[in-house]
């Protein structure tokens, strides 16, 4: 009797020990075979695993004028599709991170990386069976990755860029966005629909799920490089091309509306942004017929945030909505706004803006 | 939580007496090898005892209350925990534990999973009071290390897992221990026990740093004169929130207070096995969501040689 239960013991040990002394994955959505094209190392499971943050698929709007649940400073993050412009509080984005909307036709999806404060748009209306993306519970410099569950490649939020998968290397393509206070879009935007809570979840939105990260020196996952220019947190729009990249510090505008008319890596474009009103956008100043514009800031008369010398007016997403161009849509950057710890790590050596 | 805490310690202050209990201490979902047994061995004897536990942390709660998880989350854990002790002299003995253990995280059909040898504990335990028939109070003391001799990089597809994930938290780290008990008859069969712990847990290579955490329980004991013995206890606990390279990790530590029953069984006089559950309480989260235990079963084989 004491052999054997000594022995028991012992194998059961061993047993458990046995069953491979490792990781293992099952299911769909594993991303297919072939390699990452960002360092695998650097991919971090962040703990949720994939759709353990759900992301919103059947999102709910109400208009503006319905919503009681937002605070005046508190952050939206703005697009514009099929002709409707569309708010997504960081209340709810916090918690959810991706949302899968479809404007009739238009299937698009919004993502919001917490950690790296940074909300892009892709058009994602490829006749795929299943154009939804979820989250994967994977961060690439402390930064989303989601992946799409058609095929489930894995993409990178602020790369912009499928990095694992039947899909990797593919570019999605890009749909405007404006991040701003509740306030200023509202003055904006007072037709819009907003994001409701209505998520089919249960959450406490009024909480900030990651504690002072926000404001605080700390990351809380290891990132490439450090770049102490700046405070970690500083909310920067970036723009990048190949070889270069720069950011400019959004409190940094000033109270009244700026229109910096610059060059970036050889390409002209106008920098626009308001610290008080809290947005910042960059676009091309070249048009499709060759004609490269200079802006001056409007102030005031929100949405339009700029002119030009032809006497068109021009509003945050980069539309002419008066004068002999009205219409005329300006050509997108790659940029967005970000935390700048985040910028400098996926772009390093970023010129930095100062005025 | 406050409240919860302060009647348990309180009543840990004025309890002495002796038994065979355990207590389990889990850490971010990773079974710590706090399943030790409390019995201390006399002089030249040895103690074997086998747990298996099966750990459910499937419950999503926000703060103090369960909110409905509609990803349809399953994580679980499940641990083979082998013990060995050895006294020596009147009052002295040591404990050395090996665990097993493997993680699954299961959301929408999608699982990971990492098996593989967890941490160790060797625990150096003092007793000065010991029930007998001149004594109806027990009071043991211990200090211990736990080593990280278990796998903590199991990776899924070349990902390495989340530390909550890992068999071994990959960090040594120094714990504390005391027990007291009282036995409230001159056969010793009913008894009361108070059994604290704090784990000082360190920084793993990724600099990652479990919350430290104490556990305080307090329980009664009932022996039959049949070979069956009931155990009932409650168990508080208090962890701190874990850290990565000194930043504190949001939606981790907490205070936890769980009811854990259990049924003894003596197969004879060197071998009982021992069935226990872990019913939560009530549990405060920082204020924060975590998936957090919804129950927890263990059940032990321990063995006396000799007896």
């Amino acid at each position: 009797m004491r052999t054997t239960t000594g022995s028991v013991l012992l194998l059961a040990m061993l047993a458990l020990a046995g069953c491979g002394g490792g990781g293992g994955g099952s299911g769909d959505g594993s991303g297919g075979t072939s390699g990452w094209l960002i360092p695998q190392s650097q991919v971090v499971d962040a703990g949720p695993g994939q759709d353990g943050i759900p992301s919103i698929d059947r999102p709910v709007f109400a208009p503006v004028q319905d919503i009681t649940f937002l605070g005046d400073a508190e952050l939206v993050v703005g697009v514009k599709v099929g002709g409707e412009s569309f708010a997504f509080p960081h209340q709810i984005l916090n918690w959810h991170e991706v949302v899968n909307h479809t404007v009739g036709t238009d299937d698009y999806v919004l993502s919001y990386c917490p950690l790296t404060g940074s909300a892009l748009a892709w058009d994602v209306d490829d006749g795929r069976l299943d154009p939804d993306f979820g989250v994967s519970g994977l961060l690439y410099n402390s930064n989303l990755i989601l992946y799409d569950r058609d095929t489930g490649s894995f993409w990178s939020q602020m790369l912009e860029q499928s990095v694992r998968g039947s899909r990797s290397g593919e570019i999605p393509g890009r749909i405007q966005v404006i991040e701003t206070t509740w306030a200023t879009w509202r003055a904006m935007y007072p037709d819009s629909q907003v994001l409701t809570r209505e998520t089919g979840h249960q959450r406490d939105y009024f909480a900030y799920p990651y504690g002072s990260y926000r404001w605080d020196d700390n990351l809380l996952f290891p990132v490439t490089r450090e770049d102490n220019r700046l405070h970690p947190k500083r909310r920067v729009i970036g723009i990048r091309s190949a070889t270069a990249s720069k950011v400019y510090q959004v409190d940094s505008f000033g109270s009244d509306t700026q229109a910096i008319n610059e060059h970036f890596d050889g390409n002209p474009v106008v920098v626009v942004g308001n610290s008080d009103l809290d947005f910042a956008a960059i676009y091309s100043r070249e048009l499709a017929d060759g004609t490269i514009l200079d802006f001056t800031a409007v102030q005031a008369q929100l949405p339009v945030v700029m002119s030009d010398s032809e006497g068109n007016s021009w509003d945050v997403f980069g539309t002419a909505v008066s004068g002999p161009r009205a219409g005329t849509q300006l050509a997108l950057t790659e940029s967005y706004t970000a935390m700048w710890f985040a910028w400098a790590a996926f772009f390093g050596n970023a010129a930095i803006h100062f005025n | 939580m406050a409240r919860i805490a302060k009647p348990i310690l309180l009543s840990f202050l004025v309890l002495a007496a002796a038994d065979a209990a355990a207590t389990t201490c889990s850490c971010a979902n990773v079974p710590l090898l706090g399943t030790m047994q409390l019995a201390t061995p006399a002089d030249g004897q040895w103690f074997v005892a086998g747990t298996y536990e099966f750990h459910d942390a499937s419950e999503l709660v926000s703060g103090s209350s369960t909110v409905p998880d509609a990803t349809g989350r399953d994580r679980t854990s499940e641990a083979l925990v082998l013990e060995l002790g050895r006294g020596f002299g009147e009052k002295f003995s040591l404990s050395a534990m090996l665990a097993t253990v493997r993680h699954d995280r299961t959301v929408g059909g999608l699982n990971d999973n990492a098996t593989g040898l967890g941490d160790a504990i060797v625990m150096f335990k003092y007793s000065p009071l010991a029930i007998s028939l001149y004594s109806r109070n027990a009071l043991s003391l211990g200090i211990g290390a736990q080593l990280p001799l278990g796998k903590d990089d199991a990776a899924n597809d070349g990902v390495v897992l989340a530390e909550d994930l890992q068999p071994s938290t990959g960090a040594y780290a120094g714990m504390l221990w005391v027990y007291a008990a009282r036995a409230l008859n001159e056969s010793s069969s009913a008894r009361l026990y108070a059994n604290a712990t704090y784990t000082n847990n360190g920084e793993n290579d990724r600099d990652y740093r479990f919350g430290h955490a104490a556990t305080v329980s307090l329980g009664a004991s009932y022996q039959t004169q049949t070979p069956w013995g009931f155990n009932v206890e409650l168990l508080y606990r208090n962890a701190d929130r874990d850290q990565r390279a000194g930043s504190t990790i949001p939606n981790t530590g907490g205070e936890w207070l769980d009811l854990v029953p259990s049924v003894q069984y003596h197969v004879n006089d060197a071998v009982a096995l021992r069935l226990s559950g872990k019913i939560p309480v009530a549990r405060d989260l920082n204020d924060e969501l975590q998936f957090t235990t919804r129950y927890s079963v263990r059940l032990t084989l321990s063995w006396v040689p000799g007896n």
